[in-house]
C-alpha cells in the first residue's frame, strides 16, 4: 500500500497511517529483527523466521507484531516518500471509541480493556475527533518537518503499562 | 484536476481525518465492502465534501494498484489516510492484511467478515 502510493504521492502530499498501541506494548525487538519488518519487501514478509508459527505465540502477540511492522514500515517508506516532497507517518491510537473499540469492550477482553481506561493517566478512552485532529496536524503545514515518526496517543495506556498501574504483576 | 485524498478503510477514525484536511478536494473512499465505502461517501457528502468510493482488498497488490490507477484519474494525490484495521478480538476470525500477516497461518479469511474496516498493509 505505502509502495504503490509513494510511487504517486504528489510533492508536497502526506500519508497518515493508523496503527495501534498495541505496538508499543511488545518489548523490543533486536536491531536485526528493526530492520528485517521495515525493510524485507513485502511479498517476502511472511518467509521472515521471527514471523513462523512456532515464533508467534497467539494472534494477540500477532497484532502486536504486525502494527510494530507497521510503524517500521512507515518509517522505511519516510525515505523513499521524502525523494517525491512527501511525508508519512504512523498513529498508534489506543482506546478510541469507535464501534470497533465497542466490539472489544464487549468482546473476550473487554474487562482488560475496562481496567486500561479506569486506570490510564487519561482516565477515559479518546474520540475518533481527537486522533483527527493529530492527522490534521501530521497531514498539514504545520507537521511538516515531521516524517517517518510514530504518534503513540493512548491516554497514557502504555505509560501505565510500563511504569504504572497496569504494569503485569 | 482536482487534489485527492485517498481513504483507506472510512470508519469512524479515517472520516475524522478526512473532514480536517480535505475541504476543496477530492475524497476517494475505499474499503474492502463498497457498503462501508458507500455509507461513509453519504456522510461525507453531506457534509459538504467531493466523494468517490471505490473497493479494495489490501493484502493484494493488484488490488491496491487499480486503486491507485483509480485514484490518479481523478487528479494528484496529496494525501492518503489509510485508516484500516481490525481488533485482535476480530483477527481471530477475519483474514489479516497487513502485509507482515497476510499469511492463513495465523488467521484464514472467513465468510464471516462482517467489520466495516479491514487491516493495514503497507
Amino acid at each position: 500500500m505505502l509502495e504503490e502510493f509513494g510511487n504517486v504521492i504528489a510533492a508536497g502530499g502526506a500519508g497518515v497511517v493508523i496503527a495501534s498501541q498495541s505496538g508499543h506494548r511488545l518489548g523490543a525487538l533486536t536491531a536485526e529483527e528493526d530492520a528485517a519488518l521495515a525493510m524485507t519487501p513485502a511479498d517476502d514478509l511472511l518467509a521472515l523466521p521471527m514471523l513462523q508459527p512456532d515464533q508467534v505465540t497467539d494472534s494477540l502477540h500477532a497484532y502486536q507484531l504486525s502494527k510494530r511492522g507497521n510503524a517500521l514500515r512507515v518509517m522505511a517508506e519516510a525515505v523513499r516518500w521524502g525523494k517525491r516532497g512527501a511525508r508519512v507517518n504512523t498513529i498508534s491510537p489506543g482506546i478510541i471509541f469507535t464501534p470497533l473499540a465497542k466490539d472489544e469492550l464487549t468482546g473476550p477482553r473487554g474487562e482488560g480493556y475496562r481496567r486500561m481506561i479506569e486506570l490510564c493517566p487519561a482516565g477515559r478512552g479518546g474520540t475518533p475527533d481527537e486522533v483527527g485532529t493529530v492527522g490534521a496536524l501530521l497531514m498539514g503545514p504545520d507537521g511538516a518537518f515531521i516524517t517517518g515518526s510514530d504518534f503513540l496517543m493512548d491516554g497514557g495506556v502504555t505509560a501505565a503499562y510500563r511504569f504504572g498501574e497496569l504494569a503485569p504483576r | 484536476m482536482s487534489n485527492v485524498i485517498v481513504v483507506i478503510g472510512p470508519g469512524s477514525i479515517g472520516q475524522a481525518i478526512a473532514r480536517r484536511v480535505s475541504a476543496g478536494k477530492h475524497v476517494l473512499l475505499a474499503d474492502l465492502r463498497q457498503e462501508n465505502a458507500d455509507a461513509a461517501a453519504e456522510i461525507l457528502s453531506n457534509a459538504g465534501f467531493e466523494v468517490s468510493t471505490a473497493t479494495v482488498d489490501v493484502s493484494s497488490r493488484e488490488s491496491v494498484h487499480a486503486l491507485v490507477q483509480t485514484a490518479t484519474a481523478l487528479g494528484d494525490v496529496t494525501g492518503l489516510i489509510h485508516a484500516a484495521g481490525v481488533s485482535p478480538a476480530r483477527h481471530r476470525r477475519q483474514q489479516s492484511c497487513l502485509s507482515i500477516c497476510t499469511a492463513p497461518r495465523w488467521c484464514s479469511r472467513s465468510s464471516a467478515m462482517s467489520s466495516p474496516q479491514v487491516v493495514p498493509a503497507s
